[in-house]
């Protein structure tokens, strides 16, 4: 059989050709580049005794300013940065175009079942429960996800919401105790940016339209996206992890063997929420939360509820989409 | 003629902005090749602009060990390229084509190859829909863009091993796809015979 590469090259060429510039192109493309060399000159100090003098000026202005001014960086967006300049470095991980990225998840889920659902009058409070899910990911790096979950035994807030559960058949619509899977092509097709900026228009433009929560939780919500059971590369989580450090109101929880917490409260209709999330110092989150600080009038729900809960493994490769120990 | 390497004109540049400029003239052209066949051809001179002002504001991260800044800014043409598409959700220049048809001259080949070549070519648009990405990009990295497997690495950032790898099973897989591919043009500007053309 005739060696396919050179027709493979020859037509490639043919396909894609030599583009040479136009002389508009190439007067186009130099005076943008003229332009942004001019800015980035004026920019820059002028003669080295400027720049000494400036330097003095500039330490004397800057002392003055620690003296006077509130500290601006809190301790999460130091961190975050932290973590963002320690992702930077990490190489991209490389892997067959066969292989898969795994993440395995254990996830507590608040369940909500409808009065009628459990033999109730309409009007009556719902049926609410907790569902323990461990949920393994398989992604694909052309995109493939194949997701296996298996729910287990789950907890109640009383007696009498377990016998209902079990009364109405709700734990074969859970499917508790089974491994169920199935896979979504081209699940993960969004490709993050690298650049800061241009990430942070990316996500704005992603944010969910009538959202009752403020636009930077919305903001955050997309956000982790890139980071949780994705195969988005070192230079995007750190582009991420940077954007995240400058969200209003982040707090620092601590950092535990290289994995740091962080939280953050905002209000959404009448409730008050916390949403907590851990990364770790490759820059993949490895937990997160979201809690109630506020009892919820709509469904009696009491204070301090916690309604999702993940905590995420280290992303592994594994070279096939067979069940991981 | 600047006889300085592109590692001592980027070092100058940390200094003097301008110096830059000798980079920007050396590979304006490659570069513009390399952008104008994957965008469409109104967005090449911006974005090929955009490429060396990102460089020039990332000149102080250029490994002054490599023998020439084209890899390097290959590399940054690619996530440019990339934030620009995801932004205007344009088509790639390989969408354009194989959405517009034949857009390419069959230039300094034969008759009877360039007819070959030519079925051969709509195969191809076929085919590298069909190819994965990673592949797709390493085959283009190397067979169009004229990128030594180090320069594909360094650009990628993945091993030289990896570039082999996925540069043989592409070209594998383009044969499978398309089996035309496997067929070796004439490579004489001899007429083909009767055998030939039964």
């Amino acid at each position: 059989m005739a060696d396919p590469r050179d027709l493979i090259d020859r037509a490639l060429s043919a396909l894609y050709g030599e583009p040479e510039p136009t002389p508009e192109e190439e007067a186009r493309s130099l005076a943008r580049f003229q332009s942004a060399v001019a800015q980035r000159i004026e920019g820059q100090p002028r003669s080295i005794s400027w720049r000494l003098a400036g330097a003095a000026g500039l330490a004397v202005v800057v002392a003055g300013l620690l003296l006077t001014l509130p500290r601006q960086e809190t301790a999460a967006a130091e961190t975050l940065r932290e973590i963002a300049q320690l992702v930077e470095e990490i190489d991209p991980i490389e892997a067959p175009d066969s292989s898969f990225i795994f993440v395995r998840s254990e996830e507590v889920l608040l369940m909500e079942v409808q009065a009628e659902g459990v033999g109730r009058q309409e009007g009556e409070p719902s049926l609410f429960y907790q569902l323990p899910v461990r949920r393994d990911s398989w992604v694909g790096y052309e995109g493939t996800l194949q997701l296996s979950t298996t729910a287990t035994e789950p907890t109640f807030f009383d007696t009498t919401d377990r016998a209902l559960y079990y009364e109405f058949g709700i734990d074969e619509q859970d499917a508790i105790g089974e491994t169920q899977t199935f896979t979504v092509v081209d699940a993960f097709d969004t490709v993050w940016a690298t650049d800061k900026d241009e990430l942070d228009r990316q996500i704005r433009g992603m944010l969910p339209l009538g959202s009752t929560r403020p636009e930077h939780i919305d903001f955050l919500d997309v956000a982790l996206q890139a980071i949780r059971e994705s195969p988005a590369t070192p230079a995007s989580r750190a582009a991420v992890i940077s954007l995240l450090s400058d969200l209003p109101g982040l707090e620092l929880v601590g950092t535990v063997g290289g994995v740091s917490s962080f939280s953050v409260d905002f209000g959404d209709n009448d409730l008050e929420i916390r949403w907590g999330f851990a990364i770790d110092e490759a820059g993949f989150l490895r937990s997160e939360s979201r809690t109630n600080l506020t009892a919820d009038g709509r469904s009696g729900l009491p204070a301090g509820t916690v309604t999702f809960e993940a905590t995420y493994s280290a992303p592994a490769t594994v070279g096939s989409l067979d069940p991981q120990p | 003629m600047d006889s300085r390497s592109d590692a001592e004109i980027i070092s100058a540049s940390l200094d003097d902005v301008s110096e830059f400029g000798v980079i920007y003239r050396r590979h304006f052209k490659a570069v513009f090749a390399f952008v104008a066949r994957r965008v469409d051809r109104s967005e090449a001179a911006d974005l090929t602009s955009d490429i060396f002002v990102k460089a020039l504001d990332v000149r102080h991260r250029f490994d002054t060990s490599q023998p020439t800044a084209l890899p390097w800014l290959y590399r940054i043409g690619r996530n440019v390229i990339g934030d620009r598409m995801r932004r205007v959700s344009r088509r790639s220049r390989l969408d354009v084509v194989i959405r517009g048809g034949s857009e390419w001259e069959l230039v300094g080949e034969s008759a009877e190859t360039a007819a070959l070549l030519s079925v051969s070519v709509s195969e191809m648009e076929e085919a590298l829909k069909e190819l994965p990405r990673r592949q797709r990009e390493v085959l283009l990295l190397s067979s169009v863009d004229g990128c030594s497997h180090a320069e594909i690495a360094q650009i990628l950032g993945i091993s030289k091993g990896v570039v082999a790898t996925r540069l043989f099973r592409a070209r594998e897989r383009l044969a499978e796809i398309a089996p035309v591919l496997r067929q070796q043009p004439p490579k004489s500007p001899d007429p083909p015979t009767e055998e030939d053309r039964g």
